[in-house]
Order: structure tokens, then C-alpha cells, then sequence
């Protein structure tokens, strides 16, 4: 992986946001960590709704930002999450549509995995 | 008279993103808060110009720093809002007592951002103008 | 009178056909009864209008009552609607975890109708106050400047929508299905509010919610024992319920939440209203050989606690009645 092309802001990003690039791929990694330690708690079967409340609220993070950094599908992917994660906390069963979830989220941290 | 404004928004990346937007602009002064209580301190202790707040904070959220603002006697209960949201909020109705605040949504489009901010402080500088003749 | 829309749910159909016997003649006629959980699942996602409450059999083949209390809990529409667990005798070692699981209150088989007519009017009182509350959430979210509905001084309002506030009731139910064991591992401390009324008169209901959910949560940030849940009981007098271990410094904890109080004196001091001034009470719990009555009674002691303060002698009381 060329690290040096990772850091450079995505094409048509002002300058003027390097720096905020650069806060965003720090936060990156941890979030990426937070996330997964998340999921491996729902999969044994602790407390789902804590849990998933938490991974909505980071995706929400991400998506308030991925777009204007030069990311709009993983902002996109990331809001995507965020609602059916929320949707499902509120209207359902919170583990209605987990397995569909799981895959997606996966997608999501590939991808932010990416930008590291 | 430098254009003073309040960010009350806990997520690191935005604040650097306001900050940055902000940095093209000669004579703007940027607090930043982290959470609803720093929020209302600085918004009790000094005037600003315009206030961005985003929905969710610890501690306090936007809503109920706004509504404490409004029904005290602060100096800041007449200023300028900007309301940071998510996209699906924006297209609900204002709710009342609130038509007078910009609503921007998340991910924020760094031209539209950078063109309200222009249009406030031109407006500021305006009346500042009219009073003083 | 609003008719209570219930979901009864229990696989035994000879003992369902009794108990909607019984609810019609206590004159509850909106009754829905199902034989399983996924049956009560599939009515709750399929109906349109939300269940005032729910009755809930605890051993039932597949999933049982405390797991489908636990699922109805997580939909945020039934985070607060009243769940009362219907158990034989031998089962009373689940109730416990029913209540972990978010449960209400609970009867026993075989049917009481005195004690059904009990707990339906708890339901009946709860959904009431929630109705209550949910009309201000409205308000506020709507920012009427013109109050629609007053609210009492002593409604024992939820006045924040965290996870660790609770019904003043559910937290008084809660209490009386716990076995002497488990009493004994918990202690309410008492917050009061000593000049509440003062700003009650001075602010409209929006303003006197927001005052009241800003001191719950200096009181919640103080605690920092997890966990905990938090009644408003009403008057500006709080409860907490927590480990018997979690608070052994109610002075510390008294001066603490007046520091975080005192941090947002400017606050106050904007909106024209007195800053809180909080009495914390010394932690009350019940003995090994506690009764029935000294139990029910334990959150009422708590607060007369607070009111009385930590300092020897009587501090500034409120009007008690």
C-alpha cells in the first residue's frame, strides 16, 4: 500500500482541509478498534442494545464528515448503517436484521481500512 | 470589530473543518466548545455574533442549550443560530421559535458553509454601518 | 376513561381464558391474548397502535417471559410501558431476572383478582403519567411559548430520557419483588431540592423540566457507581437506587453535586432563577428482617433523609405532608 497516496486528500478536497483529513485518519484506527471489539460483544451475546447504540453513534460521527473530506460513499455507507441500526433499536427486535448488519459494517471497516 | 463565533460541537473532525473553513476569513475569532455545559458558560460569559450548535452533546444537548439561552436574559439571546444536521432531519418543519435559524446539513459543503458565513458577517457589518450613521 | 389496550401473553390457554374473564370484569375489554412470544412479536410489529401494557407469562416453551421482556424492552417505544410477569410460585427465583430484564411488577398464579385489580391500577397510573410526560415531551419539542398544560408540583415526572432514570413507581414495585438477600445489597439515597418550589412558581413547565433534568444529571454525573437508577418523586426531591457499597461518602457526594451545581451559576442567574440548593440523605436500606411495610416505605425514607440533611439537626424542610 502506497502510505504516502493514503494521507494525500482525495481529489477535489480544498487544501485548506488537510488538516482535518489528517484528525479524521487518526481517529480512524481507533474507531476501527472500538468497532470491531462492539461486534464481538454482540456476537457472544452481551448486552445487544448498549452495544449497537454505540456503533451508531461512531457510524453518525463518520458520516457528519466522510463526505466532506472526499469520502461520500463511505459516508454514505456509514449513515446507511447508522439508521438501520437505529431503526431497528427503535421499531424491532434490535438483532433484526444483525446478519445483513454484520456484513455491512464489515464492508464499512474494509473501507476505512483502506484509507490507512 | 472582529466577527466573533461560538462552535458547540464535540466531534474533533468537525471542529477542525469549521476551524479550517474559517481560517480564509481576516477578523473572525472561533470558540470552541466541546459539550453543552462549555457551551452555555461561553454563550453566558461573552456576545458572539452567531452560534453553531450541533444536535447531540454530552452533557447538555443543543436543543435545551438553546432553549436556556432564550429564556434567560443572556447576551446572546438574540443571536444568530446555525443548527448542524443530519441530512434526513432537515426536509421536518421548522419547529417554532426556531424559523429564524439556519439549518445546515451534515456533511457540510464547504462553498455553502463558507457562503453563509460571508452573507452574516456582510450583514453584520451593514447594520453596523446604518447605526453609526 | 381510556380502555388499556394490554397484550397477555402465555402459552397455558385454560389460564388465559380466566385471566380475560377476569380483566372484563374488572372492565378492561381491550385485551389481546396470544400463546408465544414470536405470536406477541409478530402482533407488536404488525399492529399500528402501541400496547398501554403488557402481562407476561414467564415459563413458556422456546422463548420465555423474561426474554421477551427483554426484546420488548429494547424497542424505545416500550423503553417505559408497564410489563407485569405473571408467574406460578415455583418460578419466583426468575422474577429477579425479569426485573434485570426491565420488568414492572409481577403476579402470581393461581389468579388473585384483588392483586390483578392491584397491579392494573399501578398500570393504569403509570400510563397515565407517561401520557403526562409525553404531552410535555411534545412541548417541548414543538416550543410552545404558551404553557397547554400545567404541570403539578408533586408529578412525579421522568424529567430526563437517559437510560438510568425510572418511574418513581416502577422504582417502589421494583423494590417489593426483591428478596431479603438482594434488599439488603441496595440502598436509596435521597436528593432534595430544597428551594424547587421557589423556581417552580418563577418558570413556565418547559423551563421547570429543563431546571429539574439539568440537576439530574450533575446528581447522575456524581455517582459515578454504575449502576444506578434515578426517580424524580416529585417536589425537586430525587432517589437514587444503588449498591448498599456505592456510597459510603454521602458527604463527599453532597459536596460534589453542589460543585457541579455551582458550575452553572451563571446559568441560573440568566434565567431569574434561585440556584438548586441540594441536600443529599443519608443512604437507607432495609434490614435482613425488614417487613413488608418497612419496604414499601424505604423510598419515602430515603427522602425524609434528605430532608432532613447530613448535618445534627434539622436543616430547611419542605412542606411534607
Amino acid at each position: 500500500m502506497d502510505t504516502s497516496a493514503a494521507r494525500k486528500l482525495p481529489a477535489g478536497v480544498p487544501d485548506v482541509l488537510q488538516a482535518a483529513h489528517q484528525v479524521f485518519i487518526n481517529l480512524t484506527t481507533d474507531r476501527i478498534l472500538r468497532i470491531e471489539v462492539l461486534t464481538q460483544a454482540v456476537h457472544k451475546g452481551e448486552d445487544a442494545v448498549s452495544a449497537l447504540t454505540e456503533i451508531a453513534q461512531i457510524a453518525h460521527k463518520i458520516a457528519g464528515v466522510a463526505g466532506t473530506l472526499g469520502y461520500p460513499q463511505i459516508g454514505d455507507s456509514a449513515r446507511a448503517v447508522e439508521q438501520k441500526l437505529k431503526a431497528d433499536i427503535a421499531a424491532g427486535d434490535p438483532l433484526r436484521n444483525w446478519d445483513s448488519l454484520s456484513t455491512e459494517i464489515e464492508d464499512l471497516l474494509d473501507a476505512l481500512e483502506d484509507l490507512l | 470589530m472582529a466577527f466573533k463565533i461560538l462552535l458547540a460541537e464535540d466531534d474533533e473532525v468537525t471542529q477542525q473543518i469549521v476551524r479550517s473553513m474559517l481560517s480564509g476569513f481576516s477578523d473572525v475569532v472561533l470558540t470552541v466548545a466541546c459539550d453543552g455545559r462549555e457551551a452555555l458558560e461561553a454563550a453566558l460569559t461573552q456576545s458572539f455574533d452567531l452560534m453553531i450548535f450541533d444536535q447531540n452533546m454530552p452533557h447538555i444537548n443543543g436543543d435545551r442549550v438553546i432553549r436556556h439561552l432564550r429564556a434567560g436574559n443572556s447576551v446572546n439571546r438574540d443571536a444568530k443560530v446555525i443548527r448542524f444536521t443530519a441530512e434526513a432531519e432537515v426536509i421536518r418543519q421548522p419547529a417554532p421559535g426556531t424559523a429564524g435559524d439556519i439549518v445546515i446539513p451534515k456533511p457540510i459543503r464547504g462553498a455553502e458553509f463558507i457562503a453563509v458565513i460571508q452573507e452574516l458577517i456582510q450583514r453584520r457589518l451593514a447594520t453596523a454601518e446604518s447605526s453609526a450613521v | 376513561m381510556k380502555d388499556l389496550r394490554i397484550l397477555a401473553v402465555d402459552d397455558d390457554r385454560a389460564f388465559q381464558m380466566v385471566l380475560q374473564g377476569t380483566l372484563a370484569q374488572l372492565g378492561y375489554h381491550d385485551v389481546t391474548s396470544v400463546p408465544s412470544a414470536a405470536a406477541a412479536l409478530k402482533v407488536i410489529r404488525n399492529n399500528p397502535q402501541l400496547f398501554d401494557g403488557f402481562l407476561l407469562d414467564i415459563e413458556m416453551p422456546d422463548v420465555d417471559g423474561v426474554e421477551l421482556c427483554r426484546r420488548i424492552r429494547a424497542m424505545s417505544v416500550y423503553r417505559k410501558t408497564p410489563i407485569i410477569m405473571v408467574t406460578s410460585l415455583a418460578d419466583k427465583q426468575y422474577v429477579d431476572s425479569a426485573f434485570a430484564a426491565g420488568a414492572t411488577d409481577y403476579f402470581t398464579k393461581p389468579l388473585d383478582e384483588i392483586e390483578l385489580r392491584a397491579r392494573l391500577q399501578v398500570m393504569r397510573q403509570l400510563v397515565d403519567e407517561r401520557q403526562r410526560a409525553l404531552d410535555l415531551l411534545d412541548e417541548l419539542k414543538s416550543w410552545s411559548d404558551l404553557p397547554k398544560s400545567k404541570i403539578k408540583f408533586d408529578a412525579p415526572l421522568s424529567v430526563i430520557s437517559a437510560n438510568w432514570m425510572v418511574e418513581y413507581l416502577a422504582m417502589q414495585n421494583h423494590l417489593l419483588t426483591l428478596n431479603r438477600l438482594q434488599l439488603f445489597g441496595h440502598a436509596a439515597i435521597g436528593f432534595t431540592v430544597t428551594n424547587a418550589a421557589e423556581a417552580f412558581r418563577l418558570t413556565d413547565h418547559v423551563g421547570y423540566i429543563d431546571y429539574l433534568a439539568n440537576i439530574a444529571t450533575v446528581v447522575a454525573e456524581s455517582l459515578k457507581t454504575s449502576p444506578f437508577s434515578m426517580a424524580h418523586a416529585g417536589q425537586g426531591d430525587f432517589v437514587v437506587l444503588t449498591n448498599r457499597t456505592a456510597v459510603s461518602d454521602p458527604k463527599g457526594l453532597q459536596d460534589e453535586v453542589r460543585a457541579g451545581i455551582a458550575s452553572y451559576q451563571k446559568l441560573y442567574s440568566s434565567l431569574g432563577l434561585p440556584t438548586p440548593m441540594i441536600q443529599v440523605g443519608r443512604p437507607v436500606s432495609a434490614s435482613i428482617f425488614s417487613q413488608r411495610a418497612e419496604i414499601s416505605s424505604l423510598l419515602d425514607r430515603a427522602r425524609m433523609s434528605a430532608q432532613i440533611g447530613l448535618e445534627e439537626g434539622f436543616s430547611a424542610q419542605k412542606q411534607w405532608n
